[in-house]
């Protein structure tokens, strides 16, 4: 929450509907999604009650579990969805090409499938669903379809993946949605895709509040209000009383019925809202720096398919090295998508601009041969003056980078003098003779900030973990949670 | 003055009011799945006599599972405040013995009911287990039905749970303290919580501590104002009755609801809406009156001096401020500018 949000905020509330923070699209959408809709049982986070996917808005299959507390049933259901899902999904792995580093070269997935849900609690779901069925064993008496271990390890490498910042193998809507645009709302009722989606197009007629309260009533799941599993109930008691302890597909499939037919409306609308609003946001055009995660996220499919390939597993529980570094990655990630997106859009920069981490404002003066030193030292260090029609907080001797070229070399502020408008006129020098790093042009509009895209300085972890990064107790193996 | 203290704790804090709820609310809008399955963990930990309980808790107690006495006071009481009471004096009468060392007092009590004047009334909080080793010290379980794997939980009900558990740590506290033990050497202050592992029921135990906890609930409780101070600063001659009347028709009872809003004045916050039933009605005249309190508390905060949301809308446009309302017009009015400026090329633009 800054000032900025507060203003857009107070604005949304008078105009009745939701402002954009983005001039375009920090994400890509991929033409063919895999989209899915999912459905629990309160209380029951590793099993899935009822399961909506498709590729395309008009193509919607929908499967019910009926008892998802019965692990056969359970399964049934995920293996319907692990058979669509896993051919689409692993298709992309195959077509690929070759990235040379110096001397270092790897292949990569020329595209990568995209997963699109409602919200953050379904992708977290998912997460869980994967952690089920990615141990469990593919022999011996309680063996699972291999189909269905495959699922369960793609759903949980996506909610792993989920958490390095502007990734795009698996979008929610709603943080895509809360993350471009800004209503009246709390934080909380803005994890209500029906409520930021009729906020951003009300119905005529209506405020976005009224529409919001009208829409938020709306089950997306995938734990839906107590109300609606009251309406379910009475049909799972009578499920399970006319197919008695039978889970054999031949006595059950007849009987799913009622619950289907509990469960169509509520997914058809969630399965609408998600392709309303996804379609709504292809419609903007994408950032610029999008091309360069999308790359980092086909890596990682890429990685992750190999991983599969060679019998890999992945741990449950971090050790504490493996911790340094996902920790580490993920704060990269966050810092360049935190510059990226700012150097792309104009409206990004503003809240570092009302913070005083960036400067806007007209090139007055640029001095290409300015020289400093004496004798061997001399150096050249061209000077750029800045008009900021802003009094500019900054202290002198601060690294500012131009938004324009935020992977280039770095500016000093050399001087920062009042002018007569009651703003300032801020100097800053270049600090390369290197013309790599580009000069904006007399009489343009240019902004200097202190986010740099160019990679950062990384450590390397120490070849012994110290004692007080080892682990107290050596974490059992991941297996199955099946007792 | 008055009205001000009464608003300010029309809704207890956010922390308070999912725990603090006296012998178990029915929960709000909960699922009947949920609700069944936290019945079945619970009636399988009482099998047998306990015996899950007695064998997770053998450790902890000190005594061999076989050996361990259980006490249960849900049963043999009636359900009423007056029950509440009557176990409230058998959980002390309880605690005595096992303080004393008595040879045949039990070493779990199931439903133990603890007490405690809140804002000067008092109420009556039910704890799912006291663990007591003779003598030496006395714990407090809570079971929780949401799974546990890969040894965790879900942080946020883990939040919750341990919240709940601070509560009864405190009340046992007072509790050892009135019948005259030492509270600090006598109440461990690590909470025990009993949950289900994996998909499954069976039950495992978790231990942490939660002095931090503790402390910042007895603030909060400190800080309770006394219902009496309360019902003296309300306006005289109001009551709750014409609204809850159900013979009377709905617009009446709702007008009857806005009529005591606007002399007694709401507090509603976004967090309301996950716990109390009223929230729509509340957010409704949050909205009515363009409070900033609709956009959370963040925006509540960045808003000193600012009336409603349409006051911050002018200023953010560079209408003059009045006094009081500077520090946050500046801001404002740079933000608002800047907006205007950054988003005049691609100002309106449309999805295509």
């Amino acid at each position: 929450m800054n000032h900025l949000d507060v203003t857009l905020a107070a604005r949304s509330f008078r105009l009745g509907r939701a402002l954009r923070t983005a001039a375009c699209r920090h994400r890509r959408l991929v033409p063919q999604p895999l989209a899915l809709v999912l459905f629990q049982l309160g209380g029951e986070p590793f099993s899935a009650s009822a399961l909506g996917w498709g590729e395309r808005r008009d193509e919607l299959h929908l499967a019910v579990a009926g008892e998802p507390r019965n692990r056969d049933l359970a399964f049934t259901l995920l293996l319907k969805l692990a058979h669509w899902f896993n051919p689409r999904f692993e298709a992309h792995g195959r077509n690929r090409e070759t990235v040379t580093h110096g001397d270092y070269s790897f292949t990569r997935a020329r595209t990568a499938p995209q997963v699109v849900v409602a919200n953050t609690a379904t992708a977290q779901a998912l997460g869980w669903l994967g952690r089920r069925l990615a141990y469990l064993p593919t022999e011996g008496p309680h063996a699972a379809a291999a189909a269905l271990v495959r699922l369960g390890r793609h759903l949980r490498f996506l909610w792993d993946h989920a958490a390095v910042p502007g990734q795009q193998l698996l979008v929610s809507l709603t943080d895509l949605l809360d993350d471009h645009w800004i209503t009246a709302q709390s934080e909380l009722e803005r994890q209500s895709l029906a409520a930021v989606d009729a906020w951003i197009e009300p119905p005529a007629g209506l405020t976005g509040f009224a529409a919001a309260a009208r829409a938020e009533q709306l089950a997306v799941g995938p734990v839906p209000p107590g109300e609606v599993d009251e309406e379910l109930y009475p049909l799972v008691e009578r499920f399970n009383e006319r197919r008695g302890d039978s889970t054999d597909p031949a006595v059950v499939r007849p009987l799913l019925g009622p619950i289907e037919a509990h469960y169509r409306p509520l997914v058809q609308k969630t399965w609408e809202l998600l392709w309303r609003c996804r379609d709504r946001e292809a419609g903007f055009a994408e950032a610029r720096s999008v091309g360069r995660r999308w790359d980092e996220d086909r890596l990682a499919y890429t990685r992750h398919l190999d991983w599969l390939a060679h019998g890999g597993l992945r741990r449950t529980r971090q050790s504490p090295r493996q911790a340094a570094q996902t920790m580490r990655r993920l704060e990269e990630a966050g810092r360049l998508l935190e510059a990226e997106e700012a150097c792309d859009d104009p409206l990004r920069m503003l809240p570092h601009v009302l913070a005083h981490r960036a400067v806007r404002g007209r090139v007055v003066a640029v001095e290409r041969d300015n020289w400093e030193g004496t004798g061997r030292s001399r150096v050249r260090r061209p000077l750029v003056t800045l008009h900021s029609p802003d009094p500019c907080l900054m202290p002198a001797g601060k690294e500012l980078f131009w938004s324009e070229q935020p992977d280039g070399r770095e500016f000093l502020v050399e001087a920062i003098d009042p002018a007569a408008d009651g703003g300032s006129l801020v100097r800053l020098k270049r600090m390369t003779r290197s013309d790599t790093t580009g000069l904006p042009a007399v009489g343009s509009e240019a902004c200097f900030s202190v986010l740099s895209t160019a990679p950062g300085y990384l450590a390397r972890l120490p070849d012994t973990d110290p004692w007080t990064h080892q682990a107290a107790a050596i974490v059992a193996p991941a297996g199955p949670i099946e007792d | 003055m008055a009205t001000a203290t009464w608003r300010r704790w029309a809704s207890p804090p956010a922390s308070i009011s999912t725990t603090c709820w006296p012998a178990r609310a029915s929960p709000f809008g909960q699922s009947p799945f949920a609700i069944g399955r936290g019945l079945a963990f619970e009636k399988l930990l009482r099998r047998d006599d306990h015996l899950l309980a007695r064998e997770l808790l053998a450790g902890v107690l000190g005594v061999a599972a076989a050996d361990a006495r259980v006490v249960n006071l849900r049963q043999g009481y009636p359900k009423s405040s007056d029950g509440m009471r009557q176990r409230g004096d058998a959980t002390l009468d309880l605690l005595r013995r096992i303080l004393a060392g008595d040879p045949a007092a039990p070493h779990l009590i199931d439903g133990a009911v603890l007490s405690a004047p809140v804002g000067g009334m008092p109420a009556y909080f039910e704890a799912d287990a006291l663990a007591a080793r003779s003598r030496v010290e006395v714990r407090v379980a809570e079971v929780k039905s949401f799974p546990k794997v890969d040894e965790r939980v879900d942080p946020e009900k883990l939040g919750a749970a341990l919240d709940q558990v601070s509560v009864y740590l405190l009340l046992l506290r007072t509790a050892v303290a009135l019948l005259g033990g030492d509270p600090e050497r006598l109440v461990s202050d690590r909470a025990l919580l009993i949950t289900p592992r994996n998909v499954g029921l069976q039950p495992t135990l978790s231990e942490q501590r939660v002095s931090a906890r503790m402390g910042r609930i007895q603030k909060l409780l400190d800080k309770l104002p006394q219902t009496a101070d309360i019902v003296a600063a309300a306006p005289a001659g109001l009551s709750f009755g014409p609204v809850a009347d159900r013979s009377v028709e709905e617009e009446r009872r709702i007008a009857a609801m806005h009529d005591l809003a606007d002399r007694v004045g709401t507090a509603y916050g976004p967090g309301c809406l996950t716990t109390c039933g009223n929230a729509r009605f509340c957010r409704q005249r949050a909205f009515d009156s363009a409070a900033p309190a609709l956009c959370g508390t963040g925006t509540v905060r960045l808003l000193p001096g600012v009336l409603n949301l349409y006051r911050a809308d002018e200023l953010s446009r560079g209408a003059a401020p009045a006094d009081g309302e500077a520090p946050a017009a500046a801001l404002l009015e740079r933000a608002g500018r800047l907006y205007d400026e950054a988003s005049a090329p691609a100002v309106e633009r449309r999805p295509a």
